[in-house]
Parts: C-alpha cells; sequence; structure tokens
C-alpha cells in the first residue's frame, strides 16, 4: 500500500516536470496547434496579440507548478464560473498545465483522504505553491461560523498562506468580503487583504480577481499569467490586474456613444431601451466599474447584462451590496443627466466624474457602517 | 400570440458616432500594412480586445470583404482563414472543439503565421519520409 503511494506520488513528480509544450505535444498538439493555443491564451490575458510567440517560448519550458484552492463563506459561483468553460477548451488545458492538488467541490477525494491531500501538497511543495482563495473569511468570536474537517477558515488560510509564493483571491467575496461581509456582517467577515493587513496571516504578493461571480477567462488569464511569466501581473491600488481591470465598463462599453450624445434610456420599456441607449439613468454602475465584461463578456463572449438591455450592478467593486439601490442612477439624475442632453459631450462627462465621486463617497459610507456582531448580539436578538 | 406581436425591434446606430470605432480600427490596418511595406514586419489586431457592438463587426465584415483565399484548418478545433478584398490583410477565426470562437484577429501580413510551414517540422518531415523508405526497402511494406 505505502509502496503504490510513493509510486504515485513519484509519478506526481515527474509528470510535474514536464514542461507545458512537452506535455502538449505528448498530447499529439502540433505547432499550429500549439500556437493556436497562444493566440488564443494571449487574447484571453488581454496581451497584444503579437506577444503570443513570448508566450510560446515562456511557455515551452514553463513546468506545472502545484495550485492549492481554498473555498470558504462562498456560494460556489466563482468555481461554476470557472467550470462554464467546458471541456475541452483552451482554458481546461492551461488547467492541464497546472496540478490543481486540492479544491474541495472540483477533487475526486473527500474526507480525510482529501484533507490529506491539501497537506500533502502544502509541506512537498512549501514556498512554491500558489494559493487560490474564494470566499470570505469569518474573523469574528474567532472565526467559528465556518469550519472545514473541524478547522476554521481562518485557521486554514493562516496554515495555507504560510507556504504559499502567492495569493490569489478569486471573487468579490475574498477580494473585498462580498455578500458576506454586508451590512450588519453577522461573521464578522474579512477579505483576504483585510486580514493580510491585520497581521492575522502573513503578507504574501496577492491579486484579487473581484467579480460575483469574475469572467471565467479573467481567472484563468491571470493564472495563465502566472504560469508563463512566472511574475505577477501589474496591479492597481485594489491588488487587481490592470489587463483585467484598467478601464471601466463605461469605457469600454458600446453604448458609451449614447452617453457622450447624452441619449438615454428612461424606463425599460421606452424608445430609449428599444433603440439600445445608454443604461446610466436606469442604475448602470459602468461608470464606477472596473471590468472586462464589455470587451470579455460572458458565456463564450456571447453577451454581457449591458447588451441584453440591463445595467451593470458593480457586482466587482468593493461594497456593492451596500451601495444603495441597482436601480438608482449614479449621481442626482434629473439635473446632470437632463444638462447632459442638452450640453452634450463635455457635460456627459462631468456627471460621470461627479457620479464616480458620489460613489466612491457612498460606498466608504457603507464600509464604515459595518459593524462586527458577536454571538451575545444575536443572542440578544 | 406570436413573437412578432412582442414590440421589440433590433438596434439602429445613428451613423456619425457608430462607424467612429470602425474608422479607427480601418486607420489601424492601414498604418499595419504600412509598417508592413516598409520594414517586413507582420501586424495583428485582436477583434475581440476592440468594443465593437455586433453591428459593428458586421459592418467592417462588409466593408472588408472577400478576397480570393480561404483556407481551412483542424487543429484542436476549427479555424478560418480568410482574405479580405484587401491583399495582405486576413481575418482569422479560431474556435474550439466546441465550435467557441477562443480569438478573432485581423492579420497583417503576406500569409498569416498560422499557415506557414517552419523549418523545424521541414526536418521532421524528411526524417518521417526517410523511415517510409528504409521500411519499403527492408520490409516491403509501409507502415
Amino acid at each position: 500500500m505505502k509502496s503504490d503511494r510513493e509510486k504515485e506520488s513519484g509519478a506526481i513528480v515527474s509528470q510535474r516536470e514536464e514542461t507545458v509544450l512537452q506535455r502538449l505535444r505528448r498530447q499529439g498538439i502540433s505547432r499550429r496547434g500549439f500556437l493556436k493555443f497562444c493566440t488564443a491564451t494571449a487574447s484571453m490575458m488581454a496581451l497584444p496579440p503579437t506577444m503570443a510567440p513570448a508566450i510560446a517560448a515562456a511557455l515551452g519550458s514553463a513546468t506545472r507548478p502545484s495550485v492549492i484552492w481554498l473555498s470558504f463563506q462562498e456560494c460556489t459561483g466563482c468555481t461554476e464560473s470557472l467550470t462554464r468553460s467546458h471541456l475541452p477548451t483552451v482554458e481546461s488545458l492551461i488547467f492541464d498545465a497546472i496540478s490543481l492538488d486540492y479544491h474541495h467541490t472540483l477533487q475526486a477525494a473527500s474526507g480525510e483522504a482529501a484533507e490529506r491531500a491539501r497537506e500533502e501538497a502544502m509541506a512537498r511543495y512549501a514556498g512554491e505553491y500558489l494559493l487560490l482563495v474564494d470566499g470570505s473569511i469569518p474573523y469574528g468570536d474567532e472565526g467559528i461560523y465556518s469550519t472545514i474537517a473541524g478547522v476554521s477558515n481562518l485557521e486554514m488560510l493562516r496554515q495555507g498562506v504560510e507556504g504559499a509564493a502567492a495569493v490569489i483571491a478569486i471573487g468579490t467575496c475574498s477580494s473585498f468580503g462580498g455578500l458576506p461581509m454586508a451590512s450588519p456582517n453577522p461573521t464578522g467577515a474579512m477579505s483576504v487583504n483585510d486580514l493580510m493587513q491585520r497581521g492575522a496571516i502573513q503578507r504574501r504578493p496577492l491579486i484579487n480577481i473581484p467579480g460575483c461571480p469574475p469572467i471565467p477567462a479573467v481567472i484563468t488569464g491571470v493564472i495563465a499569467h502566472y504560469l508563463t511569466f512566472g511574475t505577477i501581473p501589474q496591479l492597481d491600488a485594489l491588488h487587481r490586474p490592470l489587463s483585467f481591470y484598467g478601464d471601466t465598463i463605461h469605457d469600454r462599453c458600446y453604448r458609451r456613444t449614447y452617453y457622450d450624445q447624452g441619449k438615454f434610456a428612461d424606463t425599460f420599456d421606452d424608445e430609449g431601451a428599444r433603440l439600445g441607449w445608454c443604461l446610466y439613468k436606469l442604475g448602470c454602475r459602468g461608470p464606477t466599474t472596473y471590468n472586462s465584461c464589455a470587451t470579455l463578456k460572458w458565456n463564450g463572449g456571447t453577451s454581457f447584462p449591458i447588451q441584453s438591455g440591463h445595467g451593470c450592478i458593480g457586482c466587482s467593486e468593493p461594497g456593492f451590496w451596500d451601495a444603495g439601490s441597482f436601480y438608482e442612477a449614479l449621481s442626482m439624475p434629473t439635473a446632470a443627466a437632463t444638462t447632459a442632453t442638452r450640453a452634450g459631450v463635455g457635460v456627459g462627462v462631468a456627471a460621470g466624474a461627479l457620479s464616480a465621486w458620489q460613489n466612491l463617497h457612498q460606498r466608504n459610507g457603507a464600509r464604515t457602517g459595518h459593524q462586527e456582531v458577536k454571538l451575545d448580539d444575536l443572542e440578544r436578538g | 400570440m406570436g413573437l412578432d406581436t412582442i414590440p421589440i425591434r433590433s438596434e439602429v446606430m445613428s451613423p456619425p458616432f457608430e462607424q467612429q470605432g470602425i474608422v479607427a480600427l480601418l486607420q489601424e490596418i492601414s498604418q499595419l500594412l504600412r509598417q508592413l511595406a516598409l520594414s517586413d514586419e507582420n501586424g495583428v489586431i485582436d477583434l475581440r480586445r476592440s468594443p465593437l457592438s455586433p453591428a459593428q463587426r458586421e459592418a467592417l465584415l462588409t466593408l472588408l470583404g472577400q478576397g480570393e483565399v480561404s483556407a481551412e484548418l483542424t487543429v484542436m478545433g476549427r479555424s478560418r482563414v480568410e482574405e479580405t478584398a484587401l491583399a495582405g490583410v486576413w481575418w482569422v477565426t479560431h474556435y474550439n472543439e466546441e465550435g467557441v470562437v477562443v480569438a478573432e484577429l485581423l492579420e497583417i501580413a503576406p500569409i498569416p503565421q498560422i499557415l506557414l510551414s517552419v523549418e523545424d517540422e521541414l526536418g521532421e518531415s524528411q526524417d518521417r519520409l526517410q523511415q517510409m523508405i528504409d521500411g519499403i526497402i527492408n520490409g516491403g511494406s509501409v507502415k
């Protein structure tokens, strides 16, 4: 039995040392296939297509890193999103290119065997593995509100972060606290970054991939970037990769021209809505939301909310759940938008800037409004 | 009640604003063609990163038109290479095994990269031919 397991782990190690190119070749993928794979990867990573040869060169020598995925206070929507890239796709090839050693929804093992796989991977690849986290972490009352195999989420994350080369927070919950952190935040939910800032877990290079859920290609794109270049992509102040979160939805929206012209839909069934005009007055959060929905789109590039006639709800921004109704325009809508209709471009832009400021103010208010609730408070009802 | 009774119409865009994105893309193609002529350097535009509405995409397809050459590749799913009416401007679409578009590019080159055979492969072909010849001489039949 023991020797079988040793043999098994030996096989795992030699498979890992194989480069991505060798692995693809072994699967009968030709040079053209590899070039196509790299072209699609460049497109997915939001890199200029001329980078494809550089990706081919980097992937040709990259080995498969160990990846441990921990899920905490979450709805499994992030994993659902990821698996929407059905086998075999370019995304799944990338997953063939990493070694996913623990993911409690996707792995075949369960119970003690599953936890043992996690511990073994953590010990064998200490300091090298990539830690992926979805879900927020309950910090109130020493994290008793969520446990896996009798271990609190907080403790499991603390152990996981210790030996990680880098941490990727997937989804709004692990990036910013998300829905579990919404007021009154009964579990004292926190993001990975909050815990690092507090010193509750060790600091490691951190990438946030917010979104409720994030776009599948963004999750795989960031992992592919790490795999290809062995580095963390360029990030903004909120630890988001600039390649995917560098522009607002509004900046890249195909309806943007209507905003500039001051042409808005006032209700979901008026003439403006039918003509595909800007949804700003119907509460679209596009101007204050940094994400790639307008270009990468959803469901294999089919569409995104605005293209389907509904405004963006800003699900990838901090505190989005507490930032007021999804159907109220961002700023003082009537005055600003009416003026924009008359005065056109300049004012439209000014209204956008004003609303960006106002929304930020609203979000900060929402954040300070959060209060930690202790068990006693709940019992007092 | 049929679908025609529901008052939904397809989007109509007003021309001047609508065509701004397309004009920018055409200018980029023109600049890449100039670069190709001057320095033999191929150019690529990632269409999926350009904020084009479905209507704009269709308009661009119509504008660029159909050239004389088209090629279909079967490599990890289908890929389609089509010359536009402009020589040196190719519309390249890569699909995965399920027929979903994974990359859509405009390639500005004498011939798109993916169609070329490279040196490594020529060497491999020679080796394989030699094996065939050896096989026939030694065993009397081709494997």
